[in-house]
Formats: structure tokens, sequence, C-alpha cells
């Protein structure tokens, strides 16, 4: 059951709902959470109760780790050889579920041997859950937790919304909320909003995203299946997967968060509109943001302050000094978010060309070269950003390369000839599904924008927000109502054979 | 010296346009956001009461608007009125062949006057098994739109409800008969449900469980506005409308024969070609290569029960299976697709020593002498090829008799069987040798059929069916022909129609070539 099927809209949502009002009618907010935190691993178990056996089991194990940092915190030692047998302990689990045949090729290539792949069945979400869970850990052992209770911290790591794809929410932004809790369950506010926000994800999922999908399909399967393809079928199929992925993960986190809004907790943004952006920076502020922010805190943070460090006692020069404190430390951070999204060199080299791209921005900063025209920063991004999509999207280094090599060669490099024919699509519609959707990435607000009066996020809204809006601005009018049930009902009658969201295989 | 952010200008800092992405320390949790918001004009319940109401209002009118305008797919009362006029003897025009086809075959066996001798269960394969194929009895082709085996308990359901069984009854057993619920992609079989609970109540069966039956696909379906602009489009061009009829052939409708087959408009039928059938039998093919098909032990298990009712009724069941294209057959052959094929041949034959029931047909079409050309896809094959298969059929000792044949093994009374046979042995995976292969061999080298041993054990002197010459001449040919069909011949519309009904024989059977015309029973 995904957030976009009638059995979730129609079955799942309004009964937990009500059960979460009904919970709190009876034993105030302390019940609703309990109900919530029930009914978030009962949705998580509809996949597989062994899935949610893997996920109840995680979270039980990490529970009683961070009980039992915090109850070392005046042993510093001691709870930092915890915290390090706690991170291990998940990232063994996480590699061993995901990255387990990752390395059984990597050693059959490295030694010949041809040892079988292993048949895992990889929980839902395991990515997100795992990592919310070592923030959590990490966060325990700098005294940040005030101890949650275990119900609470269910709630927390497999919050219905978030538990799939995340958005990977902090610690406390949700511990906080579930705090002293004196308003309604029921809020006709927060129902709108959140309703709201819901439908335009959606909308986006249902009739954007699964209506490009197509193209997408159709060069990235054809070109791994030994097709070849002229320059302009690899872009158009390109710039399609990189439409449909933001539309159907920024729709998945748009449902999430709305889904957050009418249960009261609210959930960080993951996304606000980073097609917009004119640097590699830059995209990275607007694109999974929660993924940017976790990496930032516990990753690159900690390796650009010891890299600092060791620059202030050795003396380095600039160079040496930009490289340790920065280059490497980004190289290494993508590295990791790269790998972090699947068990696969293409995602090693898409974490690497952002790695890459990201120093070159830093260093471009660093010397205080001229700025780039704002037209030609947006291309040199958006550049970047598709091609890294190529090998994020590609089954193999083979198929990526491939499509980069058509993309970029513009036909003036003869590639070797394919013995299948050169793979066809249906350019007239692809190209106007681009302008199009095109169109509303860079002319229309974001969701969040145009929610902007009722701020669905708990990360603060930017001062801009409401200008960048313009007449797109939503309130709980007749007009707005009527216009939302359009988008709606489009959406609710798109739903066809349901497909998954692309990041709930991460 | 500071800190190079890694995307942040200023970690602690908003920069104008841009939402916070802060780290962890510097997070601080808006309790504006949590708590309930103060009112910023409208008003949220209104608001939430409205939208509500006008989408529940927007999908009640689409839910309407496909039942107006697709009729025979979506609405139960159309569905009895078609089924009625071909229990009377009727045809009926369609659109296409997108139509409830259990409700109306439910209805039609109601309305049906006389029990007809001989009824064919099976799936889409049959559609254009008419009734001159089984000349000197009346036959009634009750095939549905991909069956699977809740479908055949359902139909013998119908079947028994409306006093229907016949002394023959030929049940078809498809490749993905017996895929679990949970492998399937296709909602067709949902509207039959209710009389397999009916027939699994009669085994003394526990049915599949409502939530998994619940047929969301249908309600899905009927929620999609592409369907029902396509629905709207084709109502407000249509030059005829649905209805019942006499004539032979339309130009843009389909028909349902009173028989139970189908003849396709002259629209369908010209888009036939052999190069889309090529091209639809490589689709399928590649779709399928690497999906064997798989076997529901529960599915198994119902279809023993089921079989064993038969059996004690002394009806005489023939299991038929149905020949691929030869263009699919051989691309499969070497896949692993083929093993689950195997799987349920082995099945079917371990139904038919079981209960004593002959098998006939095959999925090997050189066996049955049937060529490329006689096909409009991968499994559907036109009148002259399932010519081949009734032939066998007339062929069997206790069809000839034209009696019941009680089976030698004595019947298992209902009564027991709904106490519980000995569980049937799990068919095996590969097939090995002989002991599990097809009723129906061929020649590996020359593709001619060999013998036909298409008779159960308990007739071990049966004589083999033989294929006509010109069948097993066509048979011959290793590689798969795509010549095109031969032209239609024409034939007299007391043919086919009024089938069902109990008929006179009438001349020598003319196979009639419709055309290499498509399934298209999904949009």
């Amino acid at each position: 059951m995904v957030f976009h099927s009638y059995a979730f809209i129609f079955g799942a949502l309004p009964a937990c709902y009500l059960g979460f009002l009904l919970a709190h009618r009876l034993g105030g907010w302390q019940a609703a959470f309990a109900f919530l935190a029930v009914a978030s691993v009962a949705f998580y178990a509809q996949w597989a109760v062994t899935l949610a056996a893997v996920l109840m089991a995680s979270v039980i194990a990490n529970y009683l780790a961070g009980e039992m940092i915090m109850r070392l915190s005046n042993t510093p030692r001691a709870a930092g050889v915890a915290l390090i047998a706690a991170i291990c302990a998940n990232i063994g689990a996480l590699g061993y579920f995901k990255y387990t045949n990752f390395f059984i090729e990597i050693a059959n290539q490295v030694a010949g041997s041809s040892i079988p792949h292993v048949f895992l069945l990889v929980p839902i979400g395991v990515s997100f859950f795992t990592f919310i869970q070592i923030g959590y850990l990490i966060e325990a052992y700098n005294g940040q937790v005030e101890g949650p209770g275990f119900v609470r911290y269910v709630l927390f790591a497999t919050f219905l919304p978030c538990v799939t794809a995340g958005p990977l929410v902090l610690q406390r932004e949700m511990f906080d909320q579930m705090k002293n809790r004196t308003d309604r369950a029921f809020d006709a506010t927060r129902l709108a909003t959140g309703g709201t926000l819901f439908a335009i994800g959606l909308f986006k999922k249902v009739v954007l995203a699964d209506a490009i999908a197509p193209f997408a399909t159709t060069v990235f399967d054809g070109v791994a299946a030994g097709h070849g393809i002229a320059p302009v079928t690899a872009w158009v199929g390109s710039i399609c997967y990189a439409l449909q992925l933001y539309f159907d993960f920024s729709g998945y986190s748009d449902m999430a968060i709305g889904l957050g809004c009418i249960f009261g907790l609210m959930l960080p943004l993951n996304f606000y509109s980073p097609f917009k952006a004119t640097s590699i920076a830059e995209f990275w502020r607007r694109w999974h943001m929660t993924m940017t922010r976790f990496f930032t805190t516990y990753v690159y943070t900690p390796l650009a302050m010891r890299g600092m460090r060791g620059a202030m006692a050795r003396g380095y020069g600039p160079g040496a000094r930009f490289f340790v404190t920065a280059g490497l430390p980004v190289m290494a951070t993508f590295f990791v978010a790269g790998i972090w999204h699947g068990a696969g060199w293409t995602f090693v080299v898409y974490g690497l060309i952002h790695g890459t791209a990201i120093a070159i921005n830093l260093a471009w900063r660093e010397m205080g070269l001229p700025k780039i025209p704002t037209v030609l920063a947006w291309g040199l991004t958006m550049a970047v950003v598709v091609s890294g999509l190529v090998v994020f999207r590609a089954a193999n280094l083979s198929t990526a390369g491939t499509l980069l090599a058509s993309m970029w060669s513009m036909g003036l490099i003869a590639l070797p000839p394919t013995e299948a024919a050169l793979l066809a699509i249906d350019m007239k519609t692809a190209g106007s599904m681009i302008v199009v959707l095109g169109s509303i990435l860079l002319l229309m607000p974001n969701s969040q924008q145009i929610l902007h009066t009722y701020w669905p996020s708990i990360d603060s809204k930017p001062e801009s927000a409401g200008a960048q809006a313009g007449l797109v601005v939503w309130k709980p009018t007749l007009a707005r109502s009527i216009s939302i049930a359009a988008v709606a009902v489009v959406a609710l009658a798109s739903i066809g054979s349901t497909t998954t969201f692309l990041y709930y295989q991460f | 010296m500071t800190l190079p952010p890694l995307v942040q200008d200023q970690p602690t800092a908003h920069r104008a346009g841009e939402p916070t992405v802060v780290s962890a320390p510097d997070h601080a949790v808006s309790r504006a956001a949590i708590e309930q918001q103060p009112s910023r004009g409208g008003c949220p319940t209104c608001y939430v009461a409205l939208v509500l109401v006008l989408i529940g209002s927007s999908l009640f009118a689409m839910w309407s608007g496909n039942r107006i305008f697709a009729p025979e797919m979506y609405d139960s009362a159309t569905s009895t009125v078609i089924g009625e006029t071909l229990g009377s003897g009727q045809s009926y025009a369609v659109f296409d062949l997108n139509v409830n086809i259990r409700e109306i075959r439910n209805a039609q066996l109601a309305r049906m006057p006389a029990k007809p001798d001989v009824i064919l269960l099976g799936a889409s394969h049959w559609q254009e098994a008419h009734v001159d194929l089984l000349a000197g009895r009346s036959f009634f082709n009750a095939h549905i739109h991909r069956d699977y085996y809740e479908d055949i308990l359902g139909m013998v359901e119908m079947l028994v409800r409306h006093d229907k069984l016949p002394r023959h009854l030929m049940i078809a057993i498809r490749d993905n008969q017996f895929l679990p619920i949970g492998e399937r992609t296709d909602h067709l079989w949902l509207p039959g449900i209710p009389f397999y609970r009916e027939m699994s109540k009669r085994l003394g069966l526990m049915p599949h469980s409502p939530v998994d039956t619940l047929p969301v696909a249908r309600w899905r379906e009927r929620l999609s506005l592409q369907m029902l602009y396509g629905n709207a489009a084709r109502w407000y061009k249509a030059k005829e409308h649905p209805h019942p009829t006499q004539d032979d052939q339309f130009d843009r409708l389909d028909i349902l024969l009173s028989g139970g087959s189908i003849v396709w408009s002259q629209r369908h039928a010209a888009s036939y070609t052999a190069e889309r059938s090529l091209q639809t039998t490589l689709a399928h093919v590649n779709a399928r290569r690497n999906s064997p098909p798989t076997i529901d032990p529960i599915g198994v298990e119902a279809i023993d029960r089921l079989f064993g009712f038969l059996a004690a009724r002394g009806i005489h069941v023939v299991l038929v299976h149905p020949p691929f294209n030869p263009v699919a057959y051989d691309a499969l052959k070497t896949e692993r697709y083929m093993e689950g094929l195997r799987s349920v041949e082995a099945l079917t034959r371990q139904f038919a020593d079981r209960h004593g029931f002959d098998v006939i047909g095959s999925f090997d079409p050189y066996a049955l002498g049937c060529h490329a050309a006689m096909y409009i896809d991968a499994e559907h094959a036109n009148p002259e090829c399932l010519a081949n298969v009734f032939n066998q059929f007339s062929q069997l000792p206790r069809s000839l008799s034209d009696q019941t044949v009680m089976t030698s093994k004595p019947s298992t009374p209902v009564e027991e069987t709904a106490v519980g046979l000995d569980p049937l042995p799990p068919p095996p995976l590969h097939s090995e040798g002989s002991a599990t292969a097809p009723p129906v061999a061929s020649d590996s080298a020359t593709g001619a059929p060999i013998v036909t041993e298409t008779v159960s054990q308990t007739s071990p002197t049966a004589p083999t069916a033989e294929p006509p010459a010109s069948q097993i001449a066509g048979s011959t040919s290793a590689s798969p022909s795509l010549a095109p069909a031969p032209p239609p011949t024409s034939q007299p519309r007391h043919a086919r129609k009024g089938a069902g009904q109990v008929r006179a024989p009438t001349a020598p059977r003319t196979t009639r070539v419709l055309s290499t015309a498509p399934v298209a029973v999904r949009r």
C-alpha cells in the first residue's frame, strides 16, 4: 500500500485519522501518539510482517543503545565505545541488507570467483530509518536527547509518513513536538493545509511524474538493452528522467509533509525548487534537503573540523588548507551520500560527480573568481545535475557512458555502431511534456510557497516565500476549494496501475 | 580560519528566498508551526467540507459516467439483458470485448432453454470456437476472458445453479490457470468471485478472503478519467450502439454469438495482420520469457475437489490445453517459462489420472497442426486451428459413444470430496521425459505430430486422433509460417448461430476463418 493508492487514501488514511482522534479523546496526546506508533508499524507491516520485524528489531536495539549511551554520559569513553558499537551495528545491518550482493560482485571481479548472489528481502526505507536512528544515537552521545520514552521513540523512528522514504527527521524535531501538547487533535486548519499539500503531492506523482516516466524508461532501458541513441533523444530521455524523479520524490515528500501536518507532527522540508538553483551548492540546498542536512551534520562537519585542526597544527598553505578542510571532506561526504542511495558503482560515481562539482564551486568562491552570469550559471548547474542523474538512473556504468557520450558528443564524434537499431521515442509528446513540466518547475511557485500563509513545515518559513508565490496563494476559501478539489479529482482519476515511488528502493 | 560550508553560505542564517537548512545544534523548533494556527482568512472547516463534497460528487459522476457509456462492462442490468438475449438464441453486437462476460454467461445460462450436450469452459483462447466445430452435437462455448482456477469453480457453479451441467464438459487449462492471486496483474476475474465462493461452499472449501478479492482494480477503472473520456468519446462517435442482432458481421461492432463464440467487426478483423500478430507475439514472449507460470497449491486443491465433484456426477470431463502460436512456442522453448508450462502439463495429467478424465489439445502447436498464420497473437488461434482440438474431442471413445461413460475408477461421492481426498502430489517443477510429457507431442525434427495419446488411462484402447493430411502438411514446416491467413470462407449463418441451444447437426463443418483478430478484452 502506497500513499497514492485507493486503499490508502480511502481506507487506511481515514481509518488512521479517526483512530488518532478517538485515541486522543480517550487518553489525550500520549494515547494519540501511541496509536500513531502502532498504526505506523502496522502500515509498514502490510508490506511484509518479516520486514516489520526487522524494523522493530532495529528500533528496539537502537532505543536500548540510546538509553545505554545516555546512562554512560558520565564516562565519555565508555559512552563513545557504546556509540561506535551501535553505529557499527547499524551500518552492518544496513550493509547486510543493501550491500551484500554488491560486495559479492566486487569480490567476484577482484578474485575471479563466482560466488552466487544472495536473495535478500530488503526492508523498505532501511536507509532512512537506520540513518535517523544513527542521528539519534549521536545526539544522545552529545547530551542533546532527553529520554523520550519507548512509545515516543517508536513513533519517531517509524512515523508513517516518513518511514519509507523520509524526510530524514531529527530527534529533537519530533520529540519537541510530542512534549506538553495542549492543542486539539482535530484542527481544521491543519487538516485543510495538510490535505491540500497531500493533494498537490498526489497530483505531482500520479499525473506529472507517471506521465513522463515512460519516455525516460524507454530511453534508459533501450540503451541498457544495446540500442544506439541519437544525442537529442539522449538529452530528452535524460531530462525526462530528471523531471520524473523530481515530481515523483517531491510529490512523495509533499504527501508525507501533508500527512505529518494532518496528524499534528510537522516535518521538515525536502525540496524547495531545486531546478531554480544557479549553483550546484544551491541545488543541494534545495534538493533532498533533509539528506543534505544529515550528511552535512554528521559527515561533512566532523571531517572538515578534523581537517581544519590538522591544517592549523601543521600550518598548511591556502591550497592544502582548502583541500583538507573542504575538498576532501566534500568528496568523502558525497561518496557516502552516493553509496547511501544504493549498492552499485553508478551511485558511487554519482556521488563523486557531485562531490567534484561542489568542490569546484567552493574553490571558485574561495579564490574569489568572478561571478558567472546567472543564465550561464543555471545552465552549467543543470548540465551537471542532468548528467549526474543519468549515472544515477542507468542500470550500469556502461549504459551511463553510452548516454553521456551521446549527449555530450552532440553528434560530432562518431560513436561505435550498435547492432540494434537507434532508439526512437515520440519526440513531439516528450518535448511538449518537457516544456510543460519545465515551465511548472521554473515559472510556478513551489508547494510550500503556495501554502506559505499556512506554512506546513517545521522549518522556518523563508521571508520571500510570500513574494515568490505571486498570485498563486492558497487559503481555505471557496474558490481555492474548487481548484484543489479539481486537482485532487484529476489525481484520483489518474491513479492507474499503482507504480511505486522511486525512492522506495533506497 | 573559518570552516568552509558544504552547501550553506551561512549555516545559521537564512538567505533571502531560501528555506533554512540548519545543522542539528542550531535547530529550533517553531512551536507556532505545531500548535493551532491563528486564523488567516477563510474558513478551514468549510473548506475541508466543500473539498470533500466536490471530490465525492466528481468521483460519483465519473463512476456513473463510466457505467452510462460502457454499460456492458459496468452495469449488471445490461449484462443480464445481453445474457438473456444470447440465451434466447439471438446474438448481441458490442463495441468490443470489454464486457462483463461472467455476468453475461450467468444470465445466458439461466435463460438457455435446454442443456447443451457439450460445454467448453476456458479463456479467450477459445473465443473463435464456433458451434460448428462440433458437428452433430449441441455445443456451448462458455469461454470467458482471462480465466483462473476460481473461474472454473465459478462457471461450474453457474452450470449447477441453472441445471446446465452437460454430459461432456471440456475444461481448458491454460498456462496461468493456477497463478496465485498475488501475482495477477489483471482484474477481469473479480466479477466471477461470488460464483467461486458459492462453489467453494458446495465443496467445503475455504474461499479466498474478501480482502484479497476486493475489486479495487475495477473501482479504480471506473474512477478513471481516461477511461471515462474513452468511453464517452466512443459512445458519441459510434454510428451504431450495442444491440441484439441477427446479422453476420458489422463494420465496427463485434458480435457475441448465442453459441458463446464471437465474430470480429470488419475493422477489427482487418487490423489483425500477420505483422501485428508477430509484433504482439514477440511482446508476449518478452513478457513471459522469465516469468514461468506458477501454481498456487490452494488452486490445485480447489480444482481437485471440483473434479471429484464432477466425476461423482458422471460428467465426462475432458481437460484441454490451448495451443500457442508456433512463434511464441519456439521462442519460449528454451526459456525458464517452459519449466512452468511443463509443470502445468504434468498437473493436468495428474488430475486426469486421478479422476479418470481425458486430456486433449496441447500447448505445442505443431502437435495440432497449427501454424503461425492461424493466430492473431501469441495465444489466440482461429477456428481452423481450434478445429483440430475439437477433432480430438470427437474421436474420444466416450464422446463417440455419446453417452455418459462412468469412469473405470469408482467415482468419489461428493460427500467424500467435501471431507477431503488424499492430497494431490505436487506437480514436478521440471518435466522429465515422457513421464510428464504433454499428451500430444511433436517430432522435434519435423514438427509433425506423433501419435496422439489423448485418452486417459481408463481407456487404454482408445484410437488416436489423427489430424487431416492437410494439417499434418501444414505442421511439417519446422519454421513457423507468417503467411497471411487464407481468405475467409463463406459460411451459412445457421452454422454459427443458435448454438448452445439444442440444435440438429447441420451439413459437414466448414471452417470459418474470420480473421487474424484481436483479443481486445483489455484496453
